[in-house]
């Protein structure tokens, strides 16, 4: 065995919710890369799940598509009891709230935390009785240096405490599953290359003040953020669990 | 077009990202345990790997056993904390493989000493080989690294660093050891702009001859083990496999950031 063979994901069932486009579906495109046989995509977006599932089929793997809300328990549940066995866990859906916090309306910060914190919650509480049952599993959430720096790039207030929650909740459940064999971990990227960075880009003095505060002095291609998913959902990391990793070009150093 | 990392742009599948091919890696305290694990992941990836030891001939010794299995490999006796003798070790592994891309910072040593016990000897000679072992390489690797654009740089800290020891280590162990972790993230920014990343590992209990204390008493490591969330201790090659993530195209957009590989005891 080594670090190459490790890394592979040959057999492995997978579902990633997000996975219409950025980091999501970078990451399902690795997965299936990588040997996952069966891939679930869960998005409300459904032409963008399409694109994901055919270029996923041409690594090979099986696709399974599902336009659900991540933080609907019943429709997650029942998604759950149709797709059988599933080991690796990816969350990255959410969506972005950008209202300034004077103005951030009850219902704006409730989708926020719906989205990105519950979503977490629901597909690991659906998920996780069987991972436990099986005593294999790997869960990887996709939370924000935001959460960590309390925003500054994209994303205020609401944005920042669900993704700092995104990794509370991480940590909590690497320690109450760890003996049952699971390991649950975050990614937690910068400035990344997704359609959430083009208003930014609009304003070129905006984006040029961005950039100054990455030391590597440029944004992350999603395929980098998926890489570091994949490390994580594989047994090379075998021995990490409840990190909070930034793969964030060195921003966050905290 | 912003300066981008090198091993992103050409990188068209995964394995392509994690080949390391014909690059020239030092490790140091290579001759066993961590060292020479991350060594011979390193070597499979396609490395050429020079070893550096202090045990005299050790590191040659691992490193002829990876020749024998066709890796590409040297070792070179050098002792971390002595300039000249990393001066020496860094000029003759740069003289025959090259000049060096990546760098792991593994050499440490650790003591029991309680606080109260601790002479200006014992605090010296962790600092030394630790903290200053790790300056002393970094200097020495960031030179051809940055003529050529692109580095990797990984320390090896402890996950006693961030917790203030609790489990082997104590007091310089852990000051040494947080330091590393001040001059990782000091290091990544003064570098980035020049395609070196550097990042640290955290380890936790590890099953390795520095902690052959614990192989000697089970009440201990059953103590340990009992706080680790993953209920064992960690293995070689677990370490190595992180080292590999980061040094490879894998790891492309990570600096300044330190990796707990720890079973989740560290969890800050």
């Amino acid at each position: 065995m080594t670090f190459t063979t490790r890394t592979r994901l040959d057999g492995e069932a997978a579902l990633v919710t997000g996975a219409a486009a950025g980091i999501g579906r970078a990451t399902a495109l690795l997965l299936a890369e990588q040997g996952a046989t069966h891939v679930v995509l869960v998005d409300l977006d459904a032409d963008g799940l399409a694109t994901t599932a055919q270029a996923a089929e041409n690594h090979g793997a099986r696709t399974t598509r599902s336009t659900l809300d991540v933080a609907d328990w019943a429709a997650v549940e029942q998604l759950v009891e149709s797709i059988g066995e599933i080991n690796i866990l990816v969350n990255a859906a959410g969506n972005i709230a950008s209202s300034p916090f004077d103005l951030l309306e009850l219902s704006e910060w409730q989708a926020t935390i719906d989205s990105h914190l519950k979503g977490c919650f629901v597909t690991s509480r659906l998920l996780a009785p069987g991972m436990v049952e099986r005593g294999r599993g790997r869960i990887v959430n996709v939370a924000s240096v935001a959460g960590k720096r309390g925003g500054g790039f994209l994303g205020k207030t609401a944005y920042a405490a669900a993704k700092a929650g995104v990794d509370g909740l991480t940590k909590v459940t690497a320690r109450e599953l760890a003996p049952h064999g699971i390991r649950v971990n975050s990614v937690n990227p910068g400035l990344t290359d997704t359609r959430r960075l083009t208003p930014l880009r609009e304003d070129p003095s905006v984006w040029k003040r961005c950039l100054a505060a990455v030391p590597l002095d440029r944004e992350a291609e999603p395929r980098e953020i998926a890489n570091a998913i994949i490390w994580l959902a594989s047994d090379a990391a075998a021995y990490v669990t409840g990190e909070t990793m930034n793969v964030d070009g060195g921003v966050a150093m905290e | 077009m912003p300066s981008r990392t090198p091993g992103t742009e050409t990188s068209s599948t995964f394995a392509d990202a994690i080949s390391l091919g014909g690059r020239h890696a030092v490790v140091t305290g290579g001759a066993r345990g961590i060292g020479a694990e991350t060594a011979r992941e390193l070597a499979c990836l396609g490395a050429t790997v020079s070893l550096l030891d202090i045990e005299p001939g050790g590191a040659e010794r691992t490193a002829a056993d990876f020749r024998g299995n066709d890796l590409s490999a040297r070792g070179f006796d050098c002792d971390v904390a002595s300039e000249q003798s990393v001066a020496d070790a860094f000029a003759q592994a740069t003289e025959e493989a090259g000049p060096i891309a990546i760098l792991i910072n593994n050499a440490g040593a650790t003591s029991f000493v309680p606080f109260l016990e601790t002479t200006e000897a014992d605090w010296d000679k962790l600092i030394a080989v630790n903290l200053t072992g790790t300056f002393l390489c970094s200097r020495a690797a960031a030179v051809s690294m940055r003529a050529h654009g692109w580095g990797r740089i990984v320390n090896i800290s402890s996950v006693a660093g961030k917790r203030g020891g609790g489990f082997l280590g104590r007091t310089p162990y852990s000051a040494a050891k947080a330091g590393v972790i001040g001059f990782t993230k000091a290091l990544a920014r003064e570098v980035a702009s020049d395609g070196v990343t550097v990042n640290a590992i955290a380890p936790g209990p590890m099953d390795t001859d520095m902690t052959q204390i614990l192989r000697e008493d089970a009440d201990l490591l059953e103590r340990i083990v009992s706080q680790v969330p993953l209920r064992r201790r960690g293995l070689p090659h677990e370490v190595a496999d992180a080292v590999c993530f980061l040094c490879s195209g894998l790891g492309s957009y990570l600096t300044g950031e330190t990796i707990n590989v720890d079973g989740g005891i560290a969890m800050e």
